[in-house]
């Protein structure tokens, strides 16, 4: 029986291949001649690790096999949110890899001071002459142009980009069987979520309404301004008609922090929420602890009810709040769709610039997204009646542990959501266990007015940058640890305006006054 | 016994050369570490001085313009600055008032205990937390400190409130001292317990003979015993000062207790490692370590005077 299969798999791999092989003769350039190593700072499961059932359809094998380009893979991942520890230690180090994935955005000092500093090159001669694919989505895509270049124009990194489904991924989450057993509606307004977190409380909720205090702060792209939506503002940068904003230093802060402070004091909120960290917060939903929280993935909301069909558990998705009833809120989670991470850059170290290149254009083509996005047809996807599925009886059935499980099989037959590439529109749907209730969760936090209010990626010069640097990394150590105290009531609110000063005393005006001009350049480009 | 050198004369240290052959090659991996990992190290707080520029290896250090003593100017006049110095002083002080005495008391009733066996339990288990790595302590402290963790549970065993440990500034120095001694009583109490070990047992006779009770005892024959020690370890202990381990802080610590768990070497980790600004970081950090050089030194040089024991 195995036997069978296995031979029926050596056809569609080999069908593969010979489509993969046509498909370079046609442009004459894949799989490139001779084979080419080139490093990466990726961490790739270890070939040894990889279960037998897995190995025919292995992703990276199938990525070498079609493009010629066997990758040697460095660890130090940078496909995360970016600047992580290691890679800071990498680039002080100064050795890097051929092709060095970063987000290039948050490199003290921006893409322009990487480029001045030598450490990554710029691209705009090379993605001309080998990278057809990549300049076909940006010429298609005035947007995207203007994002991925700094402000002269230069093309320094392989993006990213996030399809516009993709761009939202936190919210509120809602236990909608409490919500019925006590009358109760979806809040929509800060007094409203007040309301029904007294109800919850009084009626036995362990902890009120739990997240990772960092989801507060813009820097880690502010998951929690579905909150500070309810009071016209959000975490971090945003625009307003042109002008750009930095909430910590709005006048209206002050309310919000009234607000949680007093959310705090009553038990409506965890109150351990400035030590936990998000996956505690999520377990506290997920068992029950806390009836309300600020998630991670529609997922996790979605599954509830499918993980306790037994105990009646179903969650909700609520929206961003607003500032008065029947307002349409006008901030919410939503991450540019090019944010810069995940994004490679092709370091002044790389000796074959032109297999680099080819290498990473070849994640553009529009006939190749589906081999990486997918993966081998009949490992983790099938199609039935023209649609997609992942349903384990339209699947090869393969042996081994781990193999009657599509979210294993995805973990080595497909990419992932985390790489240089044009996404396919919702692709991280397909990854969710649930991908229909998941959809419609998101759905309800899509519905806002955030892509008004966001700052594009904006760039600044190498000096601008310094100046920034420094004056916004040590208003970030005060902001959050002054914002911990306002919201656990030790230091007085009274004090607010106390705060605002010493901020200007750090330089936030000079802080805003740079972002500015940065973005009326980004508007000229 | 070996004859004594008057002179370092190139002569005489070949022939100790010739005789100690074996001495000198069982050495010789030490000194090789210290001058890997401890002296050519020292060539990087070059760093302090220069705008570093990074991507070209060695030659980064040249490339920077010579900054001469901004960034240590910088740092002083940061608003943190006086927050990160007290606190970095004020941990280290605890850790030396309270856990500096606590092995050695440590070793003094476990020398007293007669029963062989329970010494050595009592032994085992006080130095068993020395082997579990602080990654694993800091995550159980954390879980313990929450408003639903252990701490609490006992506290409101007693009807105590319930209260979040590690998000009041005022609990944390409490928190990192005991759990330190925790951790590292049993182990660091070897050192004294061997010393103890090494007093003649006819001092003992002598004191029991003129009428000395157990207290008595500790106190003229067991501490003067194991006193070099203890001053041994004092003056190592003072140039460890102000090196306040970032790992443990930083597995511990969150924004809104920075107020008094902010210290000097998380401090140089953030700006340094997460915020790549190697060359503020560098500065800072030379700051510390100058400052720790000071304190050993006269450390060690009020010991000379007053003690008679010293290092060197």
């Amino acid at each position: 029986m195995k036997r069978s299969y296995s031979r029926l798999l050596c056809l569609v791999v080999a069908f593969a291949l010979c489509a993969g092989m046509w498909a370079g003769f046609a442009e004459g350039v894949y799989p490139l001649e001779p084979t080419v190593t080139l490093t990466i700072n990726i961490d790739e499961t270890a070939r040894e690790s990889i279960p037998e059932w897995a190995l025919d359809y292995y992703i990276w094998d199938i990525v070498e096999a079609q493009t010629g380009v066997k990758l040697e893979c460095w660890g130090a991942d940078g496909r995360g949110a970016g600047n992580t520890e290691d890679i800071s230690v990498m680039i002080a180090g100064g050795v890097y890899p051929d092709i060095f994935v970063n987000n290039w955005l948050s490199y003290p000092g921006g893409p322009s001071k990487a480029l001045e500093n030598k450490i990554i090159m710029p691209l705009n001669d090379v993605i001309e002459e080998y990278c057809p694919n990549l300049t076909k989505v940006l010429a298609e895509n005035e947007q995207w142009a203007k994002d991925v270049a700094t402000d002269d124009g230069t093309l320094y990194v392989f993006p990213m980009l996030r399809a516009a489904r993709d761009q939202t991924f936190y919210g509120i989450g809602y236990r909608q069987d409490k919500l019925d057993e006590f009358g109760l509606e979806i809040p929509t307004t800060p007094e409203e979520l007040e309301e029904v977190l007294t109800v919850f409380k009084e009626n036995g909720m362990e902890c009120g309404l739990t997240f990772e205090y960092r989801f507060l702060f813009t820097g880690d792209q502010g998951y929690g301004t579905a909150l500070q939506s309810g009071f016209g503002l959000k975490s971090g940068w945003y625009v307003d008609e042109g002008v750009v904003h930095f909430g910590e230093y709005e006048e209206n802060y002050y309310d919000f922090l009234v607000w949680l402070n007093r959310l705090y004091e009553n038990g409506l909120i965890d109150p351990d929420m400035p030590s936990i960290n998000k996956a505690t917060s999520i377990a506290k939903f997920s068992n029950g602890e806390a009836w309300a929280c600020i998630c991670q993935s529609a997922a996790t909301v979605a599954a509830l009810k499918y993980l306790n069909e037994d105990k009646g558990w179903v969650g909700v998705g609520g929206p961003s709040l607003a500032t008065e009833a029947g307002a349409v809120p006008q901030f919410g989670h939503l991450q540019n769709s090019y944010a810069g991470n995940a994004s490679a850059a092709i370091s002044t170290q790389c000796q074959n610039v032109e297999a680099a290149a080819r290498f990473l254009d070849w994640f553009y083509g529009e006939e190749n997204l589906a081999t990486f996005q997918h993966g081998v047809e009949g490992f983790c996807y099938a199609v039935v009646d023209g649609e997609y599925t992942r349903e384990l009886q339209y699947l090869i059935p393969l042996e081994g542990e781990g193999a009657d499980n599509v979210q294993t099989r995805m973990t080595y037959g497909i990419i992932g959501t985390n790489w240089p590439m044009k996404m396919l529109d919702g692709l991280s749907h397909n990854y969710y266990q649930f991908p229909e209730p998941t959809e419609v969760v998101l759905e309800v936090w899509r519905d806002n007015n955030m892509a008004e209010h966001i700052l594009p990626p904006v760039t600044l010069t190498a000096d601008e940058a310094e100046e920034y640097a420094s004056i916004y990394n040590d208003i970030d150590t005060y902001m959050k640890e002054q914002i911990a105290l306002f919201i656990t009531g030790k230091r007085p609110l009274s004090e607010f305006d106390d705060y605002r000063a010493t901020l200007e005393d750090m330089g936030v005006q000079r802080m805003i006054e740079l972002e500015q001009a940065a973005y009326d350049r980004y508007l000229e480009r | 016994m070996q004859t004594k050198y008057r002179k370092f004369t190139k002569d005489n240290i070949k022939k100790d050369f010739r005789r100690n052959k074996l001495l000198y090659l069982m050495i010789l991996p030490a000194i090789v570490f210290y001058i890997l990992f401890a002296y050519v190290p020292m060539i990087g707080n070059v760093m302090g001085f220069i705008d570093f520029v990074p991507g070209i290896g060695f030659k980064g250090f040249f490339a920077g313009d010579w900054m001469g003593f901004k960034y240590l100017r910088d740092f002083m006049g940061n608003i943190f600055f006086y927050r990160l110095l007290r606190n970095t002083v004020l941990i280290s002080l605890y850790n030396l008032i309270f856990g500096f005495p606590a092995p050695i008391l440590l070793a003094i009733f476990l020398s007293e205990i007669p029963f062989k066996g329970y010494k050595r339990v009592a032994q085992t288990i006080t130095y068993l937390p020395h082997f579990v790595s602080t990654v694993v302590i800091c995550g159980l402290i954390v879980n313990f400190s929450l408003s639903t963790g252990l701490f609490s549970d006992i506290s409101a065993m007693f009807g105590g409130p319930r209260i979040s440990f590690l998000q009041d500034a005022k609990y944390f120095r409490t928190i990192y001292v005991a759990s330190g001694i925790w951790q590292s009583i049993g182990w660091s109490s070897i050192i004294f317990l061997s010393a103890i070990t090494g007093i003649d047992n006819t001092l003992y006779e002598a004191a029991v003979i003129d009428g000395s009770n157990k207290l008595q005892q500790i106190m003229h024959v067991t501490i003067p015993g194991i006193s070099s020690t203890i001053i041994i370890m004092f003056i190592l202990q003072i140039g460890q000062m102000m090196n306040v381990g970032a790992e443990k802080i930083m597995l511990l610590y969150n924004p809104s207790i920075y107020d008094t768990s902010d210290v000097i070497s998380t401090y140089v980790y953030r700006k340094g490692i997460v915020e790549m600004n190697w060359s503020f970081s560098a500065a800072v950090d030379l700051f510390n370590k100058v400052i720790n050089f000071i304190l050993l030194i006269s450390a060690n040089a009020i010991s000379r005077r007053v003690g008679e024991t010293s290092l060197m």
